[in-house]
């Protein structure tokens, strides 16, 4: 069991508030580029993630987790593949509940 | 939708279901002898965080509880980041955001084994075991894994953790009874996360209708709209506007909106509501905005002097419009 090395779920307007913390986020893949990928975040901002995705086809959504290295880009360093059926709103109340009221469960 | 076959059915999810213990299972039943905390009615089944497993205090490492509730069985949810295999048993590192936790699983059948081999680096999983301790550790016994197929679970899970949380730390003070279930949840249903989806839209509303404080902030919100400010102006009061000057989340102003929409029949025609049916509010409402809406017309028919005829028709027009149109 080892609680030190958390990934704090963001989003687009959480994220500037963790920079360089390791963060996770999914977004909706928008553009997609060697050596980064364009996202929407869960509250429709722009963000980029940097790094190598996975050989394999992204799908419309995808979950990255890295370090937050600016207020508008993360370097992820996993990425996994969420689907096409995803709910993006549940997802943003989700990250607002858990950086707020809720933070003691998750950090 | 989510592993239903170990719920019990959306009613059951919000009697209990395993998450929230019924009134028989209150914590210092279990404490009383060792043969209540071996009751059925004290097994419930929590999802948890890695971090709140982490925190859970406990005095000989096998009783833990957490927000009063005895915790034997636990769920969790989240990525696989290392698995071990050996002979008899295979342990997996799940990483949930919040902490990675050990989870051991014995092998017993050969379904074990095939459903070992489904799982690999990097496959998110959901976890059903016990939770125990160990010189200072904490790990799962796990009786059930298996993949994450709609990643919605990842969501749904940790929103559960919030809910459970939420229920146990501050409902359960407040409702004698678990909050009455809505006809939109069949009692029948084997479907726990349509039960938690449908219930969702009612539990609040029910749970809070039992409560002062939700009480409290329903005049709370009557307050704001019956701001001088916000009196006089015709268009009401935005639910942004509330939740601001409040301080709360939209979804609270949400749901109080939708339970108390005849508060808002009331401002709009300055009836207090607790002196006349709802029928009568609603009634007035619509003959205020009637008569609201045929000023609006009067003055669109209102045509300028330099835009008559010869005949002075407008004179004339103006009320047969205005009639005709009613």
């Amino acid at each position: 069991m080892d609680t030190s090395n958390p990934a704090i779920l963001v989003n687009g307007n959480l994220l500037p508030t963790h920079v360089r913390k390791r963060v996770r986020t999914v977004i909706q893949v928008l553009n997609s580029d060697r050596g980064s990928v364009i996202g929407k975040s869960t509250d429709d901002q722009q963000l980029v993630i940097k790094g190598s995705p996975p050989s394999t086809p992204l799908t419309k959504f995808v979950e990255v987790i890295g370090i937050a290295d600016s207020d508008k880009s993360i370097q992820a360093e996993i990425w996994t593949n969420f689907g096409d059926n995803f709910d993006a709103s549940s997802f943003n109340q989700l990250c607002q509940l858990a950086n707020g009221e809720y933070q003691h469960l998750f950090l | 939708m989510y592993g239903g076959s170990e719920f019990d059915g959306g009613a059951a999810a919000f009697m209990g279901g395993g998450f929230m213990p019924s009134q028989a299972t209150q914590p210092h039943d279990s404490f009383a002898s060792s043969s209540s905390s071996k009751n059925r009615d004290s097994k419930v089944l929590l999802p948890l965080t890695v971090k709140q497993m982490s925190e859970l205090p406990t005095t000989d490492e096998s009783n833990f509880t957490i927000d009063g509730v005895v915790v034997n069985t636990v769920v969790l949810v989240g990525r696989v980041c290392r698995k071990e295999d050996k002979v008899s048993d295979y342990t997996l590192l799940v990483d949930d955001g919040t902490g990675v936790m050990e989870c051991c699983k014995w092998f017993q059948e050969p379904l074990d084994t095939e459903e070992a081999e489904g799982i690999s680096i990097g496959t998110y999983v959901r976890v059903h075991g016990h939770l125990r301790g160990l010189q200072g550790r904490r790990f799962i016994n796990v009786f059930s894994i298996r993949p994450v197929t709609d990643f919605n679970e990842v969501v749904s899970h940790l929103i559960e953790c919030i809910y459970v949380h939420f229920y146990n730390t501050k409902m359960k003070g407040v409702a004698a009874q678990p909050p009455p279930l809505t006809n939109s949840i069949p009692p029948s249903s084997s479907n726990f996360s349509r039960g938690l989806q449908s219930a969702s839209l009612n539990q609040p509303t029910a749970a809070f209708q039992g409560s002062d404080r939700i009480n409290n902030l329903r005049q709370k919100i009557l307050d704001v709209i019956h701001q001088p400010q916000h009196l006089n102006n015709e268009e009401g009061v935005h639910r942004d506007v509330i939740a601001r000057q409040l301080n709360l989340p939209m979804h609270i102003i949400k749901c109080i909106s939708r339970s108390d929409i005849s508060c808002l029949f009331s401002f709009l025609t300055c009836i207090p509501w607790t002196n006349f049916p709802n029928v009568v509010g609603l009634l007035a409402f619509g003959l205020w905005t009637g008569k609201q809406l045929r000023l609006l017309l009067w003055k669109a028919t209102c045509t300028p002097r330099s835009m008559m005829t010869t005949s002075n028709q407008p004179s004339t027009v103006r009320p047969i419009i205005f009639f005709a149109l009613f």
